[in-house]
């Protein structure tokens, strides 16, 4: 019984740290292009002027 | 002794100070509440997924999860298991989030007043707020043992550094807003994940697997794995923590606000279905970390004299004193910047969140609205800096003689029991009413039960000695939250329906 739920949780953790592996990966670099894309657009609205009362 | 050195202190620096300069670079584009709150709503899916596990990956829940494996071994692997299965329902479903997020919320509250009224706002607003910030009571306590632990300061010294680390986080908060959050967000979220990632397999290669499952057999026997068997959980615990795995993803605020900063409602449900791993990440390998710490001091119990069982709390200090021991000089660096990160990556979006929820949904209503988005914009920095405060004293400077989860759970329970009768019922039962929810909130506050100190002091009042469970107050309060919900909208059903602002409004809640 101990066996079968060892390598259940083995198998979790395993699993686990290699999607999140994998996603860290793609987050980190997806997420440096969104970083570019926001501030490209919060210049945007910079230039054009805010939507809401100025600060 | 800690191995934490010269070069690991130039790494933590480093990484603080770079946090730093992106606070103040970011004020730039901070116009307006909006752009401060939530964004300007513009975060695409993977920074929303870098931001989202960034805040949840927070040093406190590292602690906790950690101290869990200390005491209940691979059995607490349920809680991890739970909240991911959890998310990635929500986010397939797109269960209260979606229409949340199509109704173009920032805040619960705010979804309180179109479907309930401005009354239940303000209420809703006050209790959430008050429950997110004394839930955030004990972070700073516990990333001074932390501290601590990983680098071997003591007596006041840590004080002033956690004292300055929280001067930081309220410095870049304030200048900059949800800007500044999710560019150091972004930032910790890279440090901290790769950080974790090499600590397990650092610590499965120097204890070996097989002596892990050996060493956690032969301390905790069956119930080290199985969490049904375990003296430490059982089956009403298992259930409590999916609860909690709902809450902490789809009714907590600050999971909330990823979801309401999204640029559409496809980008909110691809941020929670990838998430999912983040949210049973979180808590497997702090899990495990713990485990491994316990393994490890039942060979060497010279350094951990505090004992095994964990009492008193002393669990905590398991898991950074572990890593002290266990890791070299450099990595030892970069894992507490990592976990500096985890701990100031949750306290800017706390700090954010509930000085928001205080500005928009109760100081603002209750002023008839007429705040202009400039004075909003300077009161929730004033609120920063003063829930900033109010924490210093609570968490560092006051000793708190209680459990830390059971404060946690509790705490946030005070809010969330309630929340969720009101969600639920609000998105998805036409005939959920305004009295409904009056009571549902005010039955969630008898949550605070579940604290020890109240507990002693009602004893003390009726002359009777009970012992309740955090988990079964929990459950007893949301079950009780609901049922109320509904006997009020039935007994007493509003004489209008819900004045949503706008269309798209309209159609979420009706349908």
């Amino acid at each position: 019984m101990i066996e079968s739920w060892a390598t259940f949780w083995g198998w979790t953790l395993g699993a686990s740290l290699v999607i999140f592996a994998v996603i860290s990966v793609v987050v980190t670099i997806g997420g440096f292009r969104d970083i570019r894309a926001l501030l490209a657009k919060a210049s945007d609205n910079e230039e054009n002027g805010p939507e809401g009362d100025e600060e | 002794m800690s191995q934490f050195a010269t070069l690991d202190w130039a790494i933590v620096i480093l990484y603080l100070l770079g946090s730093a300069a992106i606070g103040i670079w970011s004020r730039r584009y901070v116009k307006n509440m909006s752009d401060f709150v939530v964004a300007g709503r513009s975060l695409k899916s993977h920074l929303g997924i870098a931001t989202m596990i960034g805040t949840e990956l927070g040093l406190v829940t590292v602690m906790f999860a950690a101290q869990k494996g200390f005491t209940g071994g691979f059995a607490a692997f349920h809680i991890a298991l739970s909240a991911g299965v959890v998310c990635l329902v929500v986010g397939w479903s797109g269960f209260i989030v979606v229409p949340l997020r199509r109704m173009g919320v920032m805040t619960i509250p705010e979804f309180y007043e179109r479907r309930f009224g401005r009354g239940v706002r303000i209420l809703g607003g006050l209790i959430l707020a008050l429950s997110g910030i004394l839930n955030m009571g004990m972070f700073l306590k516990a990333g001074s043992i932390f501290v601590v632990e990983v680098t071997g300061l003591e007596g006041t010294t840590i004080k002033w550094v956690m004292t300055a680390l929280l001067g930081l986080v309220l410095f870049y908060t304030i200048l900059g807003g949800m800007f500044s959050i999710v560019l150091t967000d972004y930032v910790q979220f890279v440090v901290l994940s790769f950080g974790l990632i090499v600590t397990t397999l650092f610590a499965i290669q120097e204890l070996g697997w097989q002596n892990i499952v050996n060493g956690v057999e032969k301390l905790k026997g069956a119930g080290g794995f199985d969490p049904i068997a375990s003296e430490a959980f059982g089956l009403d615990y298992v259930v409590w923590m999916i609860f909690l795995g709902l809450v902490s993803c789809a009714i907590w605020q600050t999971a909330v606000m990823r979801a309401c900063s999204a640029r559409s409602v496809e980008d909110v449900k691809r941020i929670y279905a990838w998430s999912s791993i983040g949210f049973l990440v979180r808590f497997l390998v702090p899990n495990f970390l713990g485990l491994c710490a316990l393994v490890y001091f039942a060979d060497h119990a010279e350094l951990f004299p505090e004992g095994l069982e964990g009492e008193g709390g002393s669990g905590l200090q398991a898991m950074p004193r572990f890593l002290g021991h266990l890791l070299p000089s450099g990595l030892l660096g970069l894992v507490a910047a990592g976990m500096l990160a985890a701990f100031m990556s949750t306290h800017d979006s706390y700090l954010l969140c509930w000085s928001s929820v205080l500005t928009q949904d109760v100081i603002a209503p209750l002023g008839g609205d007429r705040m202009s988005n400039r004075s909003r914009l300077n009161l929730t920095r004033l609120l920063i800096f003063a829930i900033g405060i109010f924490l210093l004293i609570w968490s560092l400077w006051y000793e708190l003689r209680q459990d830390l989860w059971d404060y946690m759970a509790i705490t946030g329970a005070i809010y969330f029991t309630g929340a969720f009768a009101l969600l639920v019922a609000g998105l998805y039962w036409k005939k959920a009413s305004r009295v409904g929810a009056y009571l549902a909130l005010v039955v969630g506050l008898s949550a605070v039960l579940g604290l020890k100190p109240i507990q002693e002091t009602v004893q003390k009042i009726l002359g009777v000695g009970l012992e309740w469970d955090g988990e079964i107050i929990g459950i007893s309060t949301v079950a009780a939250s609901s049922l109320v919900m509904v006997l009020g909208s039935l007994a007493f059903p509003d004489r209008r329906g819900p004045e949503p602002c706008d269309e798209t409004a309209k159609r979420e809640v009706t349908t």
